[in-house]
């Protein structure tokens, strides 16, 4: 793992601990991963400025539910989607805001966008694949992306 | 004392009022708003004693809103709690005249020692 990604590795973790309450451990990237199959969620947020580029958080829909629950300190199955989809856009920009200050201190921070979809394939314009982490958190398969475009 | 939480999530909303409850602030009355222009607003509508805000919101930002609050003569203690905090950031809020930066993720620990001058 280089300097880049254990500093990844290190945010998702602390972020995951301070506001789920739940452990994640890194893992091998899966592929195929359920997101190819079964109903997945996307959370992505956009750096500009110093360091241009994107995070991205995935997982399926079904666990995303589950971590806005504990969030929320709900019962299973009682989140409204906008619930769901705020608590996940929520997760990417902590973690997007974190990953900001490593690289460019001086950069914006968009609004996060999140989306739902089976076997999807995310672009963002003119970027390329900086790294790519995976952690399991209660058998579930978390994904982070970090997508670098040239500035 | 009246904490006004002006944050665009829900979510967040949510763990900052359960993190004043962990750090010994539960007894407080919140209030909340859910960009800075309803901040401002709320701000002025609800004299809360204590604002903690978010930087990155739609319709107003964060450091906007303070902006608008001071020039406005409004003095109200004022608190970020941002997932980000760059050097440049820490300066315009402190120039902007707020009292602390609180980073995301957060723990008690951290509003312990920035709230507690302030919320006693």
């Amino acid at each position: 793992m280089d300097n880049l990604a254990e500093q990844l590795d290190s945010v998702m973790i602390s972020v995951w601990e301070t506001m789920i309450g739940s452990d994640i451990k890194s893992t091998a990237v899966r592929s195929p991963w359920k997101g190819e199959t079964e109903m997945a969620m996307m959370a992505c947020i956009q750096i500009t400025g110093g360091w241009e580029g994107a995070v991205t958080i995935e997982c399926t829909a079904s666990h995303a539910r589950h971590m806005a629950e504990t969030m929320f300190c709900m019962e299973p199955g009682e989140a409204a989607e906008d619930e769901v989809l705020d608590a996940f856009g929520e997760l990417v920009n902590v973690v997007g805001g974190n990953v900001k200050a490593i690289l460019a201190g001086s950069a914006d921070l968009s609004l996060p966008a999140v989306t739902t979809g089976i076997d999807y394939r995310v672009v963002v314009p003119g970027s390329t694949e900086k790294c790519r982490l995976a952690f399991e958190s209660e058998g579930n398969h978390i994904r982070v992306g970090l997508l670098a475009r040239q500035a | 004392m009246k904490i006004l939480i002006v944050d665009d999530s829900k979510a967040m909303r949510m763990i900052v009022k359960r993190t004043l409850r962990q750090a010994g602030f539960g007894d407080h009355e919140i209030v909340e708003a859910e960009d800075g222009k309803l901040g401002l607003e709320a701000t002025v509508s609800e004299a809360p004693d204590l604002v903690l805000s978010d930087w990155n919101m739609p319709n107003m930002t964060g450091i906007e809103f303070l902006q608008a609050l001071r020039a406005i003569g409004n003095a109200t203690n004022f608190g970020f709690i941002t997932s980000e905090s760059s050097a440049e950031m820490k300066a315009q809020a402190n120039d902007s005249g707020a009292m602390f930066l609180i980073t995301k993720p957060f723990t008690a620990d951290s509003f312990k020692e920035q709230l507690t001058s302030v919320l006693g």
